[in-house]
């Protein structure tokens, strides 16, 4: 069976590339284009990964990403961001349990290294 | 952290001269701006390398379609090379990654490679003074700051002449801790003076401001001077420049001794093993207003605590149900969309007791509305000195 993996992002262009290349790379992709759509499909699907844009035009992605937790713990949020490494975001992100903070400028094939690597972990912890 | 980088100590921090604070004010607006810009141009770029590479997985290697794309590719990379350099200016926060490195090392090594580069026929006397200086911060964005300003001097010593780099340690005076505005006294302290042709004062009351440039006629995006200025700035220093026209041209660089601004951002980007170590006290704040929680966050992450949002109730007990222990403080707008802050306080309170509430209201919410307890009603409009005060107050 096809992991499963919520794409959260405002941005088309961004949102439709990820689901291409993950489709591409054998994952069930689902896209949500705004927080509120993100928390409805997460209430109703078991996703194996969240990929969340720490941006949004309706709530900021860290509140997003605490919201989520707070429902299912055990999903394992990726935060994306288009800022690069901000220190200070990457460890608000961590604190409030992101599995993994990314800059949008890396590679999509590092993209998809870090789904592999936050499935394995989550795998191994299961 | 081991460390052999000696830290300065902190003293209070005056605000400075009003001259060089109104050009810091200036700059910081401006750089806001262009940072803007080049982080959504870079946002273009993302998706466009993205296609690229799905393209490139699913033509043939060798075929003609190949080579487009790759041409495509290393053009784009250009332009993200481009936006990286007007990001540092403007964004030094954006890459940061520090460690203790030899400041003394990078300006020997960089001044050698620039010594390197001038051709035969011209005549640059270099004289040099540089103290072992210790530092932590980022290595890479200082490589970037030292070779403009390296770069700028030799433009300014195109006919040949001299130039001088001091680095050395000082203490300063009180008064220059107060026209500098800075935190610490004890400093390192990095002169690079040119006796080359120097700027008149218009050209140099602009010379720090992001795409401003005197040279036309080769590639100078202009943002030398603006790169220093922030890296200087991200690392707890101050920048000065003094020149005149044919009277040469000094800027110095004054940065904490030992690079503490860097120590701290350094423990915090120690990531979640520093994190999980030292967790912040968890603030709870109810709010439905998207300003209002830009604005608070903000607020509230300056007092060093974590912020968690919710706009309802049965949000934020969600959140609290989480270790009930951690929180130390819930704030609520007395009005919500569909409820109170009452009714807030009544369904979260139970799973926090031990937590004392803030609500947020307008002129026309009665003192009255609040229920009992360690209750405090601040009423809009308020200031940030004011929120922040209390804040600390009830997060000893």
């Amino acid at each position: 069976m096809k992991q499963h993996i919520l794409v959260v992002d405002d941005e088309p262009p961004t949102r439709e590339l990820l689901q291409a290349y993950f489709q591409k790379h054998h994952y069930e992709v689902t896209t949500a284009s705004n927080a509120e759509e993100a928390v409805r499909l997460a209430d109703g699907t078991p996703f194996d990964v969240v990929i969340l844009d720490v941006v949004l035009p309706d709530r900021d992605g860290l509140e997003v990403l605490q919201a989520l937790k707070a429902v299912h713990p055990n999903l394992p949020i990726i935060i994306m961001t288009a800022i690069g490494v901000d220190e200070e975001l990457l460890q608000e992100a961590l604190q409030k349990g992101a599995a993994a903070y990314v800059s949008k400028t890396l590679k999509i094939e590092q993209l998809l290294m870090e789904v592999h690597r936050t499935l394995k972990s989550k795998a191994s912890r299961a | 952290m081991s460390s052999s980088a000696v830290l300065a100590r902190p003293v209070h921090r005056p605000p400075g001269d009003p001259l060089l604070r109104a050009r810091d004010e200036r700059l910081e607006s401006l750089k806001a701006v262009v940072g803007k810009l080049a982080h959504d141009f870079n946002n273009f770029l993302v998706p466009q390398f993205g296609y690229l590479t799905l393209l490139k997985e699913e033509i043939p290697a060798n075929s003609s379609g190949a080579q487009y794309a790759a041409s495509m590719e290393a053009t784009g990379r250009k332009s993200e090379s481009y936006i990286d350099s007007i990001l540092l200016g403007m964004r030094p926060h954006r890459q940061f990654s520090p460690h203790e490195f030899s400041f003394d090392r990078l300006v020997e090594e960089t001044l050698v490679q620039w010594v390197a580069a001038i051709p035969n026929d011209v005549a640059i006397d270099v004289a040099r003074e540089i103290e072992p200086v210790p530092f932590v911060g980022d290595e890479k964005q200082w490589r970037n700051a030292f070779g403009h300003l390296l770069s700028n001097a030799r433009f300014a010593l195109a006919t040949g002449g001299k130039l001088e780099v001091r680095l050395r340690k000082r203490i300063l005076s009180s008064h220059d801790i107060e026209r500098l505005g800075l935190g610490w006294d004890e400093v390192i302290q990095l002169d690079v003076q040119d006796n080359g042709f120097g700027m008149a004062p218009e050209i140099a009351a602009r010379a720090f401001e992001p795409f401003f440039t005197t040279r036309t006629q080769i590639k100078a995006a202009g943002l030398g001077l603006t790169i220093v200025h922030s890296v200087a700035q991200f690392h707890g220093g101050q920048v000065e420049l003094r020149t005149g026209e044919d009277a040469g041209t000094t800027v110095t660089l004054w940065l904490p001794l030992g690079g503490s601004a860097a120590h701290e951002k350094l423990a915090s980007v120690g990531g979640s093993l520093w994190a999980a170590a030292n967790p912040k006290k968890k603030v709870l704040l109810v709010e439905g207003d998207p300003l209002m929680k830009e604005v608070l966050r903000s607020w509230v992450l300056s007092c060093n605590l974590d912020l968690q949002m919710a706009e309802s109730s049965a949000e934020a007990l969600r959140l609290v149900q989480r270790a009930p222990h951690e929180w130390v403080l819930a704030i609520t707008e007395a009005r919500l969309n569909t409820e109170t802050g009452t009714d807030v306080q009544i369904r979260v309170a139970p799973t926090i007791p031990h937590v004392p509430w803030i609500f947020l209201g307008g002129k026309n919410i009665p003192d009255s509305a609040l229920p009992g307890g360690e209750t405090l009603l601040m009423k809009k409009p308020f200031s940030m000195k004011a929120f922040t005060e209390v804040i600390r107050k009830f997060t000893p």
